[in-house]
């Protein structure tokens, strides 16, 4: 029984990876089910902060509503007044420098101990490995002391060095074991053809694991922007970041939801539209070695 | 014992990417069969098609006259060895060998006599707690077979299976194959693009290209009676000489015009050639190095040419000169062989040529029996 | 010679930065928090008088502290077994080949980059009794309101659910990544050695997957061990300390009572157990990969 192309059912000629309707349709579905649940949450911080203080209590919720700009207006002039502009000042300077030195110190600390073979370099690594799992609440009472001694309470400076040290173990636990897949070859042969150690670093390893410090750069500025607690503590009026802002609104306000959702939007909005243009890099910077 | 037979099997990837066309051919019971091509040809599509990874776009597939095109890779009895040796990454050798009958709940203490069998006979006992990245190549592909073997299937199918591996691994290794083969009574469908392997290992050649079969048959079938240019040029361990040429016919008798030279045909070739060509006068001129011989005199059937290389093997040497039409080489006993820049007529044994025609088809091709 | 000095101090040149920056700020702080916690000492009230063990004998008899580590304990075994067991299976989900399961994963990781502190917020109000949308949504159903914040059941419940919201998509992201990573070939050999589906699975995707799955594990226990910021946005320790987690107690401890010496002990005590726990975990890893 032999068989020509009119025969053949298109379905399975068309290759393996169609699937059955019924089945992706499935699967899509399920897909927008979990996306919409990851979205609900950040719809409804939107639509609270452009709604009107009366359709914010209303009950039941009002889901079609005249939006207003009256939130954003409040909380960026009224309640926090100038403040607000400082305090998103703080966050981008301390997000951004803290986020450039953990990359550079991070890269060249993991280069260093992906590359020289020394007696501590395992005990060294694992020690860095390590202190990403500390918990940064049990050091908020010495913290606090260490940095009121040299006085760098409410200073950008002691977040900065903070966010820093925290970023750090993540850099270079994920950096190293990118800089350890390159192979020696091509560093040797820079060797040879008279490049110092640092030149082969900065020329020939470092651009090979652009993927590595993308991804470690979008995570760390994440956390640094994101992180609330040493910011509480180590600063006060004049280095305090957004998360500080908001946290203090609530003692001060009553609960200003609309206010309080406006500011979190732009607590959030940014990192957002980061992520999600530098995606890629997120997902390929982290199969590529660390996760393995 | 099963026989295996395609029927006009396509592959399609899109459109415009035919990686098989129309393949026919019947492999049977016992055979051990090699399928031979450059890289791209189609072999690999041809065997992944045969073991149900890759999906048949036209065509069938029979075994024993079952049409087996939609059955899974894993209910087709055949078992395959992949070029990788994609072993299992996380088991010892023995959890890679016992992998075929966990699937097919066999009960634990028989799996474990079957796995010390098996280790036994492929010599790999010692490595049995190992896990792959533990192990030298050619260590990595017994275990390959391994899994093959254990199975008691006859059928098998080989990816070129040595071809990651050292030369003298290969040359090991493709015997200890053979007689695997011979000794399980199998047949075996086996791909690689290394002529010398194909004819120390296989019964029969199927030489593809372009997704198209060239050639079926035994080397020595191969190389004296080319169906076309591609499969003269591709078989052969030295390379075999191509010389463009025309027919001359004065009515008597028929030459072959190479250059300055006139080759006289034999009356078959003649006959052959005249009813081919018809107006076409033009072809081209294959002979293998071993039917040229040398002289230090002109004639009218010689070509000459001046001697640019010489490679001494053993008690051969191999010549490769340059006439004003083309490079000729030829294999001359070492004992008094010419050197670089002697002036030397080559001389054609006229029963062996070849003759091609713009389309590369031999039109002095036997077809057999 | 000279190579291998110049190599030395290249090595500790590009290492020293980073380590110094890391020791500043974890080891210091350490030694200093053990110090403290021999002390009695109280914020602003005197000087430090030595205690010796007294704060950790004070701990060991605290109702409150002993609440804590087990309110900690429930809500990390909750969040984590909830987040991988929905991640796991979400990470299989996106790695079908469907059209549109790449768009609506980039969208889905979205929850990772909210601030904590912004996420409490709006499941704060998504929780509220009086105008929650999912109360909202329950009295849709029939059924009656719930009191999410203030129950005492509930509650650590409704930490939990807002933890899942925003770390299950992580989880989901590491796995995607692992299952990404996967060699092609392997499933060909399980296909040809006539492996059915849950055989396959079973047998050769989830142990190739194993040091993937504790990496997140182990990250997910230590981080949601540190979770502070839903506490402090959400229910503030109450309803009668049914959410008390150990960063909160210490933070109340250290920056409300300014009880530093207690808080101190506290922050030592926290860190054995995360000590404790990565430990098992980084043995068991590396135990599976010398295995290998």
């Amino acid at each position: 029984m032999s068989t020509t192309a009119a025969t053949e059912p298109a379905g399975a000629a068309a290759g393996a990876a169609a699937l059955p309707r019924l089945r992706s349709i499935l699967i899509l579905g399920t897909a927008c089910l979990v996306t919409g649940i990851s979205l609900i949450p950040l719809y409804i911080m939107i639509t609270t902060a452009l709604k009107s203080e009366s359709d914010i209590f209303a009950w039941p919720p009002v889901w079609a509503f005249e939006p207003t700009f009256q939130s954003f207006y409040n909380a960026f002039f009224l309640f926090g007044g100038q403040n607000v502009l400082v305090f998103l000042f703080n966050s981008v300077l301390i997000t951004g420098a803290s986020t450039a030195f953990a990359v550079t110190l991070g890269a060249m600390a993991a280069y260093g101990l992906a590359r020289f073979k020394f007696a501590a370099n395992k005990h060294l690594a694992f020690f860095i490995l390590s202190t990403r799992f500390a918990p940064p609440v049990a050091f908020i009472v010495p913290i606090y002391l260490m940095f009121n001694a040299v006085g760098l309470i409410d200073s950008q400076l002691a977040l900065i060095i903070f966010y820093t040290s925290m970023n750090l173990s993540f850099v270079i636990w994920v950096l190293r074991s990118f800089f350890v897949e390159i192979p020696v070859e091509l560093e040797e042969a820079a060797l040879v053809d008279g490049y110092t150690r640092w030149q082969v670093f900065r020329r020939v390893a470092l651009p090979l694991v652009k993927p590595g410090l993308a991804a470690t750069a979008i995570l760390s500025a994440v956390f640094s922007w994101n992180e609330f607690l040493l910011a509480s503590i180590l600063t006060q009026r004049d280095a305090a970041t957004i998360p500080v802002y908001l946290s203090g609104f609530s003692a001060s306000m009553g609960i200003a939801w609309g206010e309080y959702m406006a500011v979190g939007f732009f607590a959030v909005a940014p990192i957002m539209i980061f992520t999600l243009v530098l995606q890629r890099h997120l997902v390929r910077g982290l199969t590529f070695g660390a996760v393995r | 014992m099963p026989r295996i037979e395609f029927d006009r099997v396509t592959k399609r990837y899109t459109a415009d990417t035919t990686a098989v066309d129309a393949l026919s051919l019947t492999v049977e019971d016992g055979l051990f069969l090699c399928i031979l091509g450059p890289s791209g040809c189609g072999k690999s599509s041809s065997l992944r098609m045969l073991a149900g990874l890759e999906s048949i776009t036209e065509g069938e597939i029979r075994v024993d006259g079952r049409r087996i095109n939609e059955l899974e890779a894993g209910t087709r009895d055949f078992a395959m060895v992949f070029e990788n040796y994609a072993l299992y990454p996380h088991l010892d050798v023995q959890g890679n060998l016992a992998m075929p009958l966990i699937a097919r709940r066999m009960p634990r203490r028989r799996i474990a006599e079957r796995v010390a069998e098996v280790a036994r006979t492929l010599r790999i006992t010692e490595h049995l707690r190992k896990r792959p990245r533990q192990l030298s190549g050619g260590q990595r592909q017994r275990v390959g077979l391994g899994r093959a073997i254990i199975r008691d299937t006859r059928t098998f199918l080989m990816d070129e299976p040595l071809g990651h591996l050292e030369a003298y691994l290969r040359v090991q290794l493709r015997s200890e194959i053979r007689r695997l083969h011979e000794r399980l009574g199998a047949t075996t469908v086996y791909i690689t693009h290394d002529q010398e392997e194909a004819a120390a290992v296989s019964d029969r050649i199927a030489v593809m290209s372009d997704g198209r079969l060239q050639q079926l048959g035994t080397l020595l079938a191969l190389i004296d009676n080319p169906v076309n240019r591609f499969v003269a040029e591709f078989i052969g361990d030295l390379p075999i000489v191509i010389l463009p040429a025309a027919l001359s016919s004065d009515g008597l008798t028929t030459v072959l015009a190479v250059g300055e030279s006139r080759l006289p045909l034999t009356p078959e070739q003649a006959h052959r050639l005249n009813g081919a060509t018809g107006d076409r006068r033009a072809v081209d001129l294959g002979i293998r190095p071993r039917d040229v011989a040398l002289h230090a005199e002109p004639a009218p059937d010689r070509i000459a040419a001046t001697v640019s290389v010489t490679e001494p093997q053993g008690d051969a040497t191999v010549i490769i000169a340059e006439s004003p039409i083309g490079r000729i080489s030829a294999r001359v006993p070492s004992h008094g062989a010419p050197k670089a820049g002697d002036a030397v007529h080559a001389a054609i044994e006229i029963e062996r040529l070849h003759v091609f025609d713009g389309d590369g088809r031999n039109l002095l091709h036997r077809e057999a029996g | 010679m000279n190579l291998h000095r110049e190599k030395r101090r290249t090595a500790f040149g590009l290492i020293s930065p980073a380590v110094a920056v890391i020791v500043a700020i974890n080891i210091f702080p350490i030694l200093f928090a053990l110090y403290i916690s021999l002390h009695f000492w109280s914020f602003g009230r005197g000087e430090p008088r030595f205690a010796g063990f007294f704060n950790y004998e004070e701990l060991f008899y605290d109702d409150r502290f002993i609440n804590a580590i087990l309110t900690s304990g429930k809500f990390v075994f909750l969040a984590v077994a909830i987040e991988f067991l929905i991640g796991f299976g979400l990470a299989f989900l996106f790695n079908q080949k469907v059209r549109g399961l790449v768009t609506l994963r980039k969208i889905a990781i979205l929850p990772i980059m909210v601030m904590p502190l912004v996420a409490g917020l709006v499941w704060f109000y998504l929780f509220n009794e009086n105008f929650g949308a999912i109360n909202w949504f329950i009295t849709i159903l029939g059924f009656d309101k719930v009191a999410f914040l203030t129950d005492l059941d509930v509650a650590l419940w409704s930490l939990v659910a807002a933890d899942v919201w925003q770390w299950t998509p992580f989880v989901m992201l590491v796995m995607f990544a692992a299952l990404q990573s996967l060699p092609e070939y392997v499933y060909e050999a399980a296909r040809m050695d006539g492996l059915d589906r849950w055989q396959t699975f079973w047998r050769v995707t989830v142990p190739m997957l194993k040091p993937s799955i504790m990496i997140v594990v182990l990250l997910r226990i230590v981080d949601s061990f540190k979770m502070i910021e839903l506490v402090f946005m959400m229910t503030k320790g109450g309803p009668a300390g049914r959410t008390e987690v150990l960063p909160w107690y210490l933070y109340v401890t250290g920056f409300q009572s300014m009880d530093l010496g207690y808080a101190a002990a506290m922050a030592v005590v926290m860190l054995i157990i995360i000590t404790l726990v990565t430990q098992i975990f980084v043995r068991g890893l590396e135990y599976r990969e010398g295995q290998e």
